[in-house]
């Protein structure tokens, strides 16, 4: 093949693996922060795609615009999610949290299949088009753009938990809750916070996919590849996610190109079992905590 | 500067503490003295909001905190180090002071209190970037301490500073904590240890079985038969 079949298919899969790795970032947000491993994140995902979708088909208001309105809805019902779902069940067991939240999710994807007979759609970017070029070689830019857009939420993320007195605050309340109350930090607000950046941050990545995969009710199926990309990512680091995420994308891409389709997702947990056999701590984990 | 009065308090079914008076006036130093379950922890969790009050009243400035949360009365300058000192063990000494001063009250005074702390505990100083689940017994009291001065706190309640420390280590927070109660910080503090809380406390209340059972000023308590014989291990 040559070379430029390579760094379209790199492309492909760096922004296949940044999907991933929102997806692994929201997940792990809303864990580290409250405890609670939502299993509706994927359909976070969805109702974020959808949402976007929404506003394309009833208002004309341009892609920056449905991009922003989306990111700001989508912050609302994590707020919403957390106060109806998370905050009467923390004191419950464990797995009382996941199961509520994998029940969500699946009512959430039912709910949609019900009230959106259409099959897929996209909404229209203004990358999806667009080709750069790079000497011979074209890259769709919609590619360029959503691994740009991951890139610069870890960017983000690190900047808030590392050198802002509220993401410290949030850490604090991962870390001892009475203590952070003894600090005199809000816990309650705290949580809700935490909500509205992991469905944001599920809702940005719904948006970037919508163009190059299309929207169905099905896209929140994504979750297990980005929980993948947290746990080999030592579900503690952001870098580590990402790049796990990376990894896993770009074996994918490259897996489906060479051995067909099929083999795509059979890579993705191979590359777990193997990497957690050696690695127990994922790749980028230690047994104990690490700073983001 | 705070009153306890006629305090009953405890966990979901039980009652551990009754009929509880405590007064301290600004400025003081006051000690709590018990043994193992004597309610120390859970007075102390009832003054800072952390457990539930099912009877009589906490008042801090004459102002009623019954019923606030351990966050909302964080806010008028009532700092609790807690028992087991809770810090944030995967942030840096740095952070956890930081936090310290998170309460809308410290925050201007920020430099003048990291300052303090760095007076008073050079070795968080030397050890910023670190983080605060490496450091040893002593330096996470100390750091638990330095937290809590970050808050600007106008009373400081304490819970066994001396837990698990060796006794030189106990005899620097102590005198820290003289220190800091001579700069005009109230000082509330619980202890087993009863030689210490006698010789810097000026006035002491000894908890028995989730009762008050004798209280006085340090030099009179520490004359008492009964308390020479139960706390000081004099015959
Ligand atoms: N969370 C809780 N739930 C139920 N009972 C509790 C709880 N915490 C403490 N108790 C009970 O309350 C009583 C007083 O405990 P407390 O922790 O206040 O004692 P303490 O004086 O602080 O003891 P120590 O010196 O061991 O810290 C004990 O009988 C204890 O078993
Ligand atoms: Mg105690």
């Amino acid at each position: 093949m040559p070379l430029g079949v390579y760094v379209q298919l790199l492309a492909s899969g760096l922004s296949t693996g940044s999907i991933y790795a929102l997806v692994g970032l929201g997940l792990m947000l809303a864990f580290k922060g409250t405890g609670v491993l939502n299993f509706a994140q994927g359909e976070l995902v969805t109702l974020g795609a959808y949402t976007a979708l929404f506003l394309s088909l009833t208002t004309s208001l341009p892609y920056w615009a449905i991009f922003i309105l989306t990111i700001l809805v989508a912050g609302v019902v994590g707020i919403v999610f957390e106060r109806l779902l998370v905050r009467p069940l923390m004191r419950a067991p464990e797995f009382t949290v996941v199961v509520a939240t994998l029940a969500v999710g699946l009512m959430i994807k039912d709910a949609l299949r019900i009230a959106w007979q259409e099959s897929v759609s996209s909404i229209p970017s203004p990358f999806a088009d667009v080709s750069v070029r790079f000497g011979d070689i074209s890259i769709n830019a919609q590619y360029l753009w959503v691994t740009f857009c991951a890139l610069a939420i870890m960017g983000m993320l690190a900047l808030f938990f590392n050198n802002n007195l509220a993401g410290k605050a949030m850490r604090a309340v991962a870390q001892n809750q009475t203590a952070a109350r003894l600090m005199g930090i809000r816990v309650n607000r705290v949580f809700s916070a935490t909500f509205a950046l992991s469905s944001a941050i599920a809702a940005l990545a719904g948006i970037l996919i919508a163009p190059i995969h299309g929207i169905e009710p099905e896209m929140g199926n994504v979750l297990m590849k980005g929980f993948v990309a947290a746990v080999l990512g030592g579900f503690n680091s952001l870098v580590g996610c990402v790049i796990a995420a990376f990894m896993l994308g770009v074996i994918e891409t490259f897996g489906g190109a060479f051995f067909g389709g099929l083999f795509k997702d059979v890579t993705a947990f191979a590359l777990l079992i193997l990497v957690l056999l050696v690695r127990p701590n994922g790749l980028f984990g230690s047994a104990e905590a690490r700073r983001v | 500067m705070l009153e306890v009065s006629h305090l009953t308090a405890g966990y979901a079914r039980t009652d551990v503490l009754f009929d509880i008076s405590v007064r301290i006036d600004a400025g003081g130093f006051v000690g709590v003295l018990g043994s193992n379950g004597a309610g120390k922890t859970t007075l102390l969790r009832s003054i800072s909001g952390l457990t539930r009050v099912s009877g009589g009243a906490v008042l801090f400035d004459g102002k009623s905190v019954n019923g606030l949360a351990a966050e909302a009365i964080v806010d008028f300058g009532l700092i609790h180090v807690p028992q087991g000192r809770m810090l944030f063990p995967d942030l840096t000494i740095e952070e956890n002071l930081q936090l310290g001063s998170y309460r809308s009250g410290a925050r201007s005074v920020y430099s003048a209190n990291l300052k303090r702390v760095e007076h008073y505990f050079p070795i968080l100083s030397q050890r910023k970037t670190q983080r605060a689940g490496v450091l040893s017994g002593g330096e996470q009291q100390m750091l638990a301490i330095g937290r809590a001065l970050m808050a600007e706190p106008r009373l400081l309640i304490l819970d066994e500073p001396s837990l698990g420390l060796a006794p030189r280590i106990i005899d620097d927070i102590f005198d820290v904590l003289t220190h800091i109660n001579a700069e005009g910080v109230t000082i509330l503090v619980a202890e087993q240890n009863a030689m210490k809380v006698l010789e810097h406390a000026r006035f002491v209340y000894v908890l028995e079985n989730g009762r008050i059972s004798h209280s006085g000023p340090s030099e009179e308590l520490a004359r008492s038969e009964a308390i020479q014989k139960s706390y000081l291990g004099l015959a």
